[in-house]
């Protein structure tokens, strides 16, 4: 390991700005395994499952049940990017135990998956809503529009960099772990830092986004 | 040593990760990929065929206790037939046994009628008897007396009041029997 490991591994430029990097590889790897894992899944699919139908299932249903939960059963037609979001999410977060530099401690990752949220929010809130929706930016008071302006954007901020910050800060004390403790230490903090911080933070950002959309639905 | 080595971690981590650059559209390309990937092959194939699963035990089950009421109804209707079957043999035994009981009552009563009538026949008959009995007496004890007083009055009295003397003992006798 080398101090130059936990910057971005530019593959390619555009323009002189990194085009294809080592965190779009890995996201195309984990999409790949995503895709194996699916195919795996449901090529063979029996009435009394399996080990890894069974545990498909499982997270299906735990998805269903989060959504119900929080967005309402009316809303059951975002599980699957929820399912989505949370499988990416919880490999990439997941990815610094195979000593890969996991794809969620790049802002572009955590900015892009907020952004995707920011987009779901205002147009879901459109959509349901029309121009009431546009309307709920002057209330209660309409000198009040910027500050709603900025609320609104802090939002897609605040989530990225929650988990880009969780992320990037675990690799850096690994980073160091890996360079000062003994040999067996870097054990403890990957279980705190890869697996639990990693799995808290999946469980936060889906989270946070099924209520922010709900809500802006409402 | 060390300080140099933070040093150079501080370096690398601001100078180099805190951007944003074209990755980000591969990123919001990947996931909308990754979206499609586990909507088309894990999301749908699976929920679809849980919900099968799901609506194929609802069947099942709902067929069971559809099964199960058909057979209570038709143990009821068992049932119930075997009750009016005894209810129909019980009916007959008891029909029977009247019958019977009438029968030998019918017999016994005639068989009475009978003796009754046979005794008052008999007892007509002889009623009967007695009386051609009396007459044949009365006629024999009239021959009797009257060959009696022959004898006693022989010659005194003619023949034309012997008769009347006759006539009046007749008459007599006829009172008294």
């Amino acid at each position: 390991m080398d101090v130059t490991d936990i910057q971005i591994n530019t593959y390619m430029t555009l323009n002189d700005m990194p085009f294809i990097t080592n965190t779009v590889v890995i996201t195309w790897g984990i999409a790949l395994l995503l895709f194996a894992l699916s195919i795996l899944t449901t090529r063979r699919m029996k009435a009394v499952p399996g080990t890894l139908q069974l545990f498909m299932e499982l997270i299906i249903e735990g998805i269903h049940w989060l959504v119900d939960k929080t967005m309402g059963s009316d809303k059951r037609n975002f599980a699957p990017y929820m399912l989505a979001l949370s499988l990416y999410m919880l490999i990439a977060n997941l990815t610094g135990l195979v000593v890969v530099r996991q794809p969620t401690a790049d802002l572009n990752t955590t900015f892009a998956l907020a952004a995707i949220t920011f987009v779901m929010v205002h147009f879901n809130g459109f959509r349901m809503k029309k121009l009431r929706y546009i309307k709920g930016f002057f209330e209660p008071l309409p000198f009040m529009f910027p500050l709603n302006i900025i609320s609104e954007i802090a939002l897609p901020i605040s989530l990225s960099f929650r988990l880009f910050g969780n992320m990037l800060g675990s690799l850096i004390i690994m980073f160091m772990l890996y360079h000062f403790a003994p040999p067996l230490a870097p054990i403890i903090g990957h279980a705190y830092f890869d697996v639990f911080a990693g799995v808290i933070q999946t469980f936060i950002f889906v989270m946070l986004t099924m209520t922010f959309v709900s809500l802006a639905m409402e | 040593m060390d300080s140099i080595f933070f040093a150079q971690v501080a370096k690398s981590t601001i100078g180099g990760v805190v951007t944003i650059d074209y990755t980000i559209l591969w990123q919001i390309f990947n996931m909308f990929i990754i979206y499609l990937l586990i909507r088309r092959y894990l999301y749908k194939p699976l929920v679809g065929f849980v919900e099968n699963r799901k609506k194929g035990i609802e069947d099942d089950l709902k067929y069971a206790e559809q099964e199960k009421q058909e057979a209570q109804k038709l143990k009821e209707e068992y049932e119930k037939s075997i009750r009016a079957a005894n209810q129909e043999a019980r009916e007959i035994l008891n029909k029977a046994t009247r019958e019977s009981e009438e029968i030998i009552a019918e017999g016994k009563r005639q068989a009475k009628q009978q003796a009754e009538d046979m005794i008052a026949r008999a007892q007509e008959e002889l009623e009967l008897k007695k009386e051609k009995m009396f007459k044949e007496l009365k006629d024999e004890v009239a021959f009797i007396s009257v060959r009696i007083a022959e004898r006693i009055i022989e010659t005194k009295i003619d023949a034309a009041s012997q008769r009347q003397l006759v006539e009046r003992h007749l008459k007599e006798v006829k009172r008294v029997s």
